[in-house]
């Protein structure tokens, strides 16, 4: 069951990192402007963190290589594999948020220039997304060929991506300093995710797919992935209620993040864990068999 | 010059004896647990009300299933470094040279037919018996098979001697991957569904 953990973390730390480029960005882009020079330091911070998540979810990704001193060779097939793609808009991502944060670095006057670089970047994330999603959704895997498989990958991206910026954002500008209510909205996102769960989780939610004719063993997940998924969320999604009911840090708007928010993204995390392992549970690849000789 | 090599496989007199399995274990040296062609044994069915009594109605079929060398090959389409190859006669066959070990192959492929090889840490799978193909020979599975339920040859060959079914149940939809097989199916296959037949060997293969 948890033989995959190399792809569960590769998949959630990358989409999370593509989602707080998303979301630090969101508001200066509405405005139209760059970050100013008051936000430099917490827009270099978010850079930083955003490259360490892409960059460690690059690093777990050689865990589930048995030879990986031939990955140098991942790119060649990019006319027809959604993996060369992935890794291609991967590393393309990680080197264009490196461009911005070395432009943030050295205060680029030019507006054009940052602008670019950001919407280049932003681009790369959502080509490495959506590679990650074509990879899975092959027209012989009939269990991930879902309308699940998208909207969960990128609610997770959102979800994450929201939480991970309110808390960087928090701890750094301080409580008031957004022009993006992100609790708000990842209220919002981790409802959307906890009906998506109820109702479309293949195998375990109410309308999931079902199993057509295969030469593959039913994969089924354990439904305790289910429950821990759906309590996750759930607890996330009550610890992010008792943060805006209780107003957080807002009231004192000294920086940092309270417990409740970090209390909400640790359970969302483990939720979204939870729920990555049962979404490669459904498929799953058969172990190498040991065959002990007798003596 | 055959342009696609094709397997044909008689399911209405496969016995599931299963020598075809230990013949290509046997020519290729694989290890246990290695299987490039494995024999599924398909069965179901249940009771069924003919006026006042009930009779037993069920199905129970083989298939003897190895890589289908597919015109169009979704695992080497999938794998990232190009290691699993097509020849010009149709052979497709996994470069262990180049293969990462991604596994991806594994999961693109419907018919289960790339194995993992933790000898060499790298997946594997039905070659045709590509050399002894080459020289004019036959692949071990279908010399084995003591019922002659295995043929082989250019796909268009065996497509005008024995038709061109290449679905039964519960082989996946042929259509994203243009299998080269032909099939000849067993009377029971085409209840199989209605009787909720399963693969009840899972375990051995």
């Amino acid at each position: 069951m948890l033989k995959e953990w190399s792809l569960v973390a590769f998949t959630i730390l990358g989409q999370m990192a593509v989602g707080v480029f998303w979301f630090f960005h969101l508001p200066f882009l509405v405005q139209g402007r760059v970050p100013s020079f008051g936000w430099r330091v917490t827009w270099l911070i978010t850079l930083a963190l955003i490259i360490l998540l892409a960059g460690l979810a690059a690093a777990v990704s050689f865990f589930h290589l048995r030879h990986p001193f031939r990955a140098r060779f991942v790119l060649n097939n990019l006319r027809t594999s959604w993996l060369s793609r992935e890794i291609l808009f991967e590393l393309a991502f990680m080197a264009l948020v490196a461009v911005s944060a070395w432009l943030a670095w050295i205060r680029a006057p030019e507006r054009g220039l940052v602008w670019t670089s950001l919407a280049s970047a932003g681009l790369a994330g959502g080509l490495f997304l959506v590679s990650m999603t074509r990879l899975y959704m092959l027209p012989t895997l009939p269990a991930w060929r879902d309308v699940f498989t998208p909207l969960s990958f990128l609610l997770t991206t959102l979800v994450l991506g929201a939480l991970f910026t309110d808390v960087v954002v928090r701890a750094v500008a301080g409580p008031g300093a957004f022009d993006l209510n992100l609790t708000g909205i990842a209220l919002i996102l981790v409802g959307a995710e906890i009906l998506l769960a109820v109702f479309k989780a293949p195998w375990h939610g109410l309308r999931g797919v079902r199993p057509s004719p295969s030469l593959r063993p039913a994969g089924v997940p354990p439904r305790l992935l289910h429950g821990v998924r759906l309590a996750g969320l759930a607890l996330g999604l009550v610890f992010i209620v008792l943060e805006i009911a209780t107003g957080g840090n807002d009231i004192m708007n000294d920086p940092g993040a309270t417990p409740a928010l970090l209390l909400a993204f640790a359970f969302i995390l483990a939720g979204e864990a939870a729920g990555r392992f049962h979404f490669y549970s459904l498929v799953p690849r058969p172990e190498a068999r040991e065959i002990r000789i007798l003596s | 010059m055959v342009t696609q090599y094709g397997f044909y496989f008689n399911a209405a007199v496969c016995s599931g004896c299963k020598t075809c399995q230990i013949a290509c274990k046997d020519r290729n040296n694989l290890e246990p647990g290695v299987l490039w062609r494995r024999v599924f044994e398909v069965a179901g069915g249940g009771w069924e009300k003919q006026g006042e009594v009930w009779v037993p109605s069920v199905v129970a079929y083989n298939i003897s299933m190895a890589c289908n060398h597919c015109g169009n090959p979704v695992c080497g389409l999938a794998c990232p470094v190009k290691a699993i190859v097509k020849r010009e006669d149709g052979i497709v066959f996994v470069d262990t040279g180049a293969c990462i070990g991604c596994r991806y192959c594994e999961w693109a492929c419907p018919y289960t037919a790339l194995r993992f090889d933790p000898r060499t840490n790298t997946v594997s799978k039905c070659d045709f018996c590509y050399e002894a193909i080459d020289a004019g020979g036959t692949p071990a599975c279908v010399a084995a098979c003591p019922n002659r339920a295995l043929d082989f040859g250019d796909l268009a060959e065996l497509r005008k001697k024995y038709g061109d079914v290449r679905q039964i149940f519960p082989l996946p939809d042929p259509a994203p991957t243009d299998p080269a097989l032909v099939i000849k199916p067993h009377r029971d296959a085409a209840r199989a569904a209605e009787r909720a037949a399963e693969v009840i060997n899972w375990e051995e293969v």
